[in-house]
């Protein structure tokens, strides 16, 4: 069995990663031209990885599934992205940063994981501004910051509320400049559908082209996966329809380990479903929590209009419960008060899911300009899709899942179990913990791409070993074998349902009982449900058209096929989590008043899952948490 | 509500295609527009049809990946909004609708109403960036921007590269799109040292991309989602001017920086 | 589809000028520059022939100053030649590129808000083309198959002979109004070509377009309207 080995270096914890950088081995500039390295996903971090390996002279692979690598999903990142400056001189620090960032996470990542990230954290934003980043200013023409959920302290950057659009785009343009000088080529529309792994590492991928359906074989010295969370698992999620889990899960299935998946986070400020039909949420930035106030109406069933009920009459539940930290609790947090709120019947909108979320006082305060000029965007955007004025009635919210913070298993440098594989950003499973903090995905996906990885890939090639390879190898031959046989297989079923009938079920399933908050019964009934759903999905499944042309349902089985085999491997991990922690709450291990009850004696480690083959149980592998560096304490935000 | 729909189907490029009609009656007035057509294609699908073939993604209206022509506008004739925005309170009851893909030369038809944009990508490669490596740069503070000049930048940025300027242009121009980016960078320090020799090298590719020049028309900026206007396209051409003037390696060298 | 990348070879290295005329905006500030001269010609030409209502004497006189001041006379034209040349070759160049960056046209035609000025600049110019043509072979030159009983030194007279034939009034008069909308385009847009648009000045630049090339569509059709009203004869 391959061991876990985290592969921290030894040291102080401030000093962790700049040993780690003096020990790496280098690859000579001129060699670097002698290696190709293949990078799946185009978001902050497989941008950001495939244009830095670019301008180190490697030759890069870059595969998206979208028309242009502008599209990924990182675009639709609102808010912002933390980063230690003290530009506020309110006392920030990269400890503070660090302390703040493991705390959210609920104790449950790395140490040097997080240290480092809060590290580098300040080189982003030196690096986003100069690629031209348009970060909102003061009038003296410094950078403005604000503060978002999760810290006392502002830190966050941000660019209107299109922060991650801007980041994104601004790796996009360095990855399009690699790509004029012939660095990086460019495969846009192609899905990685398999891993391939030769002699024990990661040496290519087997892709469709979305367009013509033609299955290829890439090969490369090293994989690197960036290709986001899978949150989709639950149909309705903030991400976008075409995210998913196919590229991590088809590595999994290769022999990467799995970690935390039962770790989902459930973001609190979302617009509530409207029908049946809906085919995603959409997200509110969580800034919004900075100048809106929620509530909920004190009495059940209180069907009167939102202005006419009276201040005395409103429950400011944040407020009352976590002082301290008031409307900017952790999103956790957040979410579950919501869900309290609306299971006590106090939810207001239709089916009553949904809580107020109330910009009257900061109106008063600071004038509808003022509101306008920070989340003018986001108003328009809840006014179009509601047909509701936020200026004049307050937002309707809800929970919807957000981020998914486990991933495929990763040691310090980044790399899976299985070497030569790389994973980053939401993908790997590394610096969040159990919950991660907002305004820190983009950080964490920039840090990967343009300051860890670029090192670490180095090492790994500069050690050799690497055997010399073509696409003509059995077991290339074999993956596309599989591809093959797979798209026959979804195209020949003909049943009687779509792929999204399916696909609602696995989600609702999900929601229900791997939701905001699970039981051991609603665990296990879980695990009842999902195989008889995958059955019945391999039997009667309706894929119409054929393999060889632009045919997005069939693109979709396959993705749906993977989230019926990650479902069953989430609530898996959920149910041998006996605590509740972050983004993982299990009914029965709460304290009296309703907060995460941890269990860190037994719990202290990562659950990173080994694939067996399908229908075999997987075997749990655990990494212990080592903290040396701070106390581990109860989180508290009230 | 009850629509009539009449798409435009087309199996590939080399196909003529041609609309069909569909009668779509179970229509909500909460849906989005792509949802709308979610639910045809699943009747569709489970009829034994073929679903019709569009491009989204995020469906939050950001990543641009959505659009086609509904009667005549771009992304619907909602302003300032993409179709995946676009809800269905906005039409009514036996409404017809027609819907077309964005037709340009430089946007070869994939299939119904996808399109293949990478033409955008490709001015993009000319020399829409800074000319900088990861690593190294000076404290962000230490290049003051003033907040009208971020401000303005940032409108230029909002840009969304859907290709609706494309197809809402009689003259087929990318103009905008390119204009905007061009004023994304050159308005800000940071992005001054390549500021003409990019409006040089992003014009050229844009003339060789196939897209037609702009005459001020304006459809481009009505149609735009993001509400990028058309000063964008006078700095682009302010930029190329100046460029010309002054620059001896001319167009070539512009983007490889 | 595999890559975004097309060969990014540079081309063979073309020659500054060609360059800056093949691309859209090297056209477009040609267009807007020679469009300026065309203007300041075009309200001279008007002003100057407004003097037909002061009668024959005035008139002609002012006419066989511009017939033997030899100098001004033919630097106008060779200007005038020129600037008329390279804007009407990049308006139809860049009509024709329009045409080819969109083969395939929308079967529903689009529902475009652009003024009718903007969305018939091709049209209204060639109508102008054709006119000045016939403009110069009616007045300038007196070609008989177009003019017949033009009088040499005359101008007073061959004014109103021509404006006495309704057919030549309906084109002047039609040729006029395509001014009228070709300048309440051009003047609005030669600001954006030459990359001096401003937001400020936008709405006012809108407007005095709009204006002056109302103006001069009356001022040009005011000269008809006095052989017809009878205060020109």
């Amino acid at each position: 069995m391959p061991t876990l080995d985290s592969r921290i270096p030894a040291g102080p914890l401030a000093e962790k990663w700049t040993k780690r950088k003096a020990d790496m081995k280098l690859v000579n500039p001129a060699n670097k031209r002698k290696y190709t390295i293949i990078v799946v996903g185009t978001g902050l971090a497989g941008a950001s990885a495939a244009s830095s390996f670019g301008e180190l002279g490697y030759n890069v692979l870059n595969f998206c599934f979208q028309d242009t690598p502008r599209r990924a999903h990182s675009i639709a990142a609102q808010g912002g992205i933390n980063a230690a400056k003290s530009y506020q001189n309110d006392g920030d620090s990269v400890w503070r940063l660090f302390y703040d960032t493991i705390k959210g996470g609920d104790f449950r990542a790395r140490e040097a994981n997080v240290y480092r990230l809060a590290e580098v954290s300040n080189n982003i934003i030196d690096q986003a501004t100069a690629q031209g980043v348009p970060f909102a200013r003061e009038y003296g023409g410094t950078l403005a910051n604000r503060s978002f959920g999760g810290a006392l302290v502002s830190r966050t950057f941000y660019a209107r509320g299109q922060t991650g659009q801007q980041l994104l785009i601004g790796a996009y343009q360095s990855l399009m400049r690699q790509v004029e000088l012939g660095k990086v080529k460019m495969f846009p529309r192609t899905e990685m559908l398999d891993l391939v792994v030769i002699d024990g590492r990661a040496r290519g991928i087997v892709t469709r082209d979305l367009v013509t359906g033609k299955v290829e074989s890439f090969l490369g010295d090293a994989v690197v996966l960036a290709t986001g969370g899978y949150g989709n698992l639950y149909y309705l999620s903030t991400n976008a329809k075409g995210s998913n889990v196919t590229a991590s899960w088809r590595a999994h299935r290769k022999g990467a380990f799995f970690a935390n998946p039962c770790y989902t986070q459930i973001h609190p400020t979302c617009i509530p479903r409207a029908g049946e039909y809906q085919s995603k949420l959409t997200l509110m930035s969580e800034s919004l929590r900075n100048d809106g106030r929620i509530w909920v109406p004190k009495k059940a069933g209180d069907g009167r209009a939102p202005d006419q009920i009276p201040e005395g009459e409103r429950d400011y539940y944040l407020e009352r419960k976590y002082p301290t930290y008031g409307n900017l609790a952790p999103r956790d947090i957040s979410s579950r008060a919501a869900k309290q709120a609306c299971d006590a019947g106090l939810g207001v909108g239709p089916g009553g899911l949904g809580v107020y979320l109330d910009f009257s006082d900061s109106i008063k305060r600071l004038g509808a300009s003022a509101i306008g000029e920070r989340y003018g965007n986001l108003f328009d955007m809840y006014q179009r899709i509601t047909g509701e004025n936020p200026y004049q009635v307050p937002m309707r919210i809800y929970p919807a899942v957000h981020y998914t913070m486990g991933g495929l298993w990763v040691d310090y440098d980044l790399m899976s179990n299985l070497p030569g594989l790389f994973v980053l950003g939401e993908a790997n499973f590394s610096d969040h913990g159990a919950n991660r903090l907002g305004a820190s995905a983009l950080m964490q996906g920039l840090a990967d791409g343009y300051f860890v990885i670029p090192y670490t890939i180095g090492d790994y090639l500069a050690r050799g070993g690497i055997a010399k390879v073509g696409t003509d190898h059995t077991e290339f031959k074999a993956a596309e074998a599989q591809v093959n046989a797979q798209e026959k297989k979804f195209l020949s079923i003909q049943g009687k349902h779509t792929v999204d009938y399916f696909h609602k079920k696995l989600g609702n399933i999900m929601w229900e009982n791997v939701g905001m908050a699970r039981t051991q019964e609603s665990l296990e009934k879980a695990l009842r449900e999902i195989p008889a759903l995958r059955d019945e999905f391999w039997q009667d499944v309706k894929v119409p058209g054929i393999e060889g042309e632009f045919n997005q349902e069939l693109e979709k089985a396959g993705r749906v096929a993977d989230f019926l085999e990650l479902g069953e491997l989430l609530a898996t991990d959920a149910l041998q989590r006996n605590e509740s922690c972050g983004g993982h709450f299990r009914s029965e291990f709460q304290t009296e008043d309703g907060e995460a009850l941890r269990n860190d004696a037994d719990y202290a480690y990562a659950a990173a899952w080994e694939w067996n083959g399908a229908s075999k149980p997987w075997t749990l592998n655990k990494e212990p948490l080592v903290f040396e560096n701070i106390h581990l304490q109860t989180r508290s935000y009230k | 509500m009850r629509l009539t729909l009449e798409i435009w189907r087309q199996k590939g490029a080399d196909d003529a295609g041609r609309f069909v009609r569909y009668e779509h009656d179970e229509v909500s007035e909460h849906m989005s527009f792509l949802e709308m057509l979610d639910v045809l294609n699943q009747k569709l699908i489970e009829k034994g049809e073929e679903p019709v073939s569009f491009d989204s993604d995020c469906r939050e209206g950001i990543c641009g990946m959505c659009g086609f022509v509904v009667n005549g506008y771009p992304h619907g004739p909602q302003p300032l909004t993409t179709v995946c925005q676009l809800h269905m309170r906005f039409f009514h009851d036996g409404d017809v609708l027609r819907l077309e893909p964005f037709r340009a030369k430089a946007f070869p038809i994939i299939r119904d109403l996808a399109i293949d944009r990478s033409a955008l990508d490709r001015i993009i490669m000319a020399g829409g960036y800074n000319s900088i490596n990861a690593g190294g740069p000076r404290d962000a503070n230490s290049i003051l921007v003033g907040k009208k000049e971020a401000d303005l930048s940032m409108d230029a940025a909002a840009c969304i590269g859907c290709g609706a300027c494309v197809a809402a242009c009689p003259n087929a121009s990318a103009s905008l799109f390119t204009g905007g980016k061009i004023s994304h960078l050159g308005l800000l320090p940071q992005g001054e040292p390549e500021r003409k020799t990019r409006a040089l090298s992003m014009v050229e590719r844009h003339n060789t991309e196939g897209f037609g020049g702009c005459t001020v028309i304006g459809a481009c900026a009505e149609a735009c989602p993001k509400g990028l206007k058309l000063d964008f396209i006078a700095r682009m051409n302010k930029d190329y001017l100046a460029g010309t003037v002054t620059y001896r390696e001319g167009a070539a060298g512009g983007g490889s920086g | 589809m595999s890559v975004a990348t097309t060969s990014t070879a540079a081309p063979a290295k073309a020659s500054r000028l060609s360059v800056f005329w093949d691309s859209q905006v090297g056209k477009k500030f040609v267009s807007a520059v020679t469009g300026i001269l065309l203007f300041v010609f075009v309200l001279g030409h008007v002003l100057g022939n407004m003097q037909s209502f002061q009668g024959a004497e005035k008139f002609n006189a002012y006419a066989h100053f511009l017939q033997t001041t030899k100098g001004l006379l033919w630097m106008t034209r060779i200007v005038m030649l020129t600037a008329l040349v390279l804007h009407a070759t990049a308006g139809i160049q860049l009509y024709l590129k329009a045409r080819a960056a969109r083969p395939q046209p929308y079967r529903v035609p689009l529902a475009n808000p652009a003024t009718v000025s903007s969305k018939t600049m091709i049209w209204s110019g060639l109508l102008m083309l054709a006119f000045v043509i016939f403009h110069l072979l009616d007045l300038t030159i007196g070609a008989a198959f177009v003019h017949s009983g033009f009088v040499e030194g005359d101008a007073y007279v061959n004014l109103v002979a021509t404006f006495r034939s309704v057919g030549k009034v309906i084109f002047y008069g039609a040729s006029v109004i395509g001014l009228g909308l070709h300048l309440s385009h051009g003047l609005y847009s030669l600001w954006q070509s030459l990359g001096f648009r401003q937001p400020l000045w936008t709405p006012t630049i809108t407007k005095a377009a709009l204006l002056i090339g109302a103006f001069l569509a009356l001022a040009y059709l005011s000269i008809p309207g006095g052989v017809v009203a009878g205060l020109i004869r």
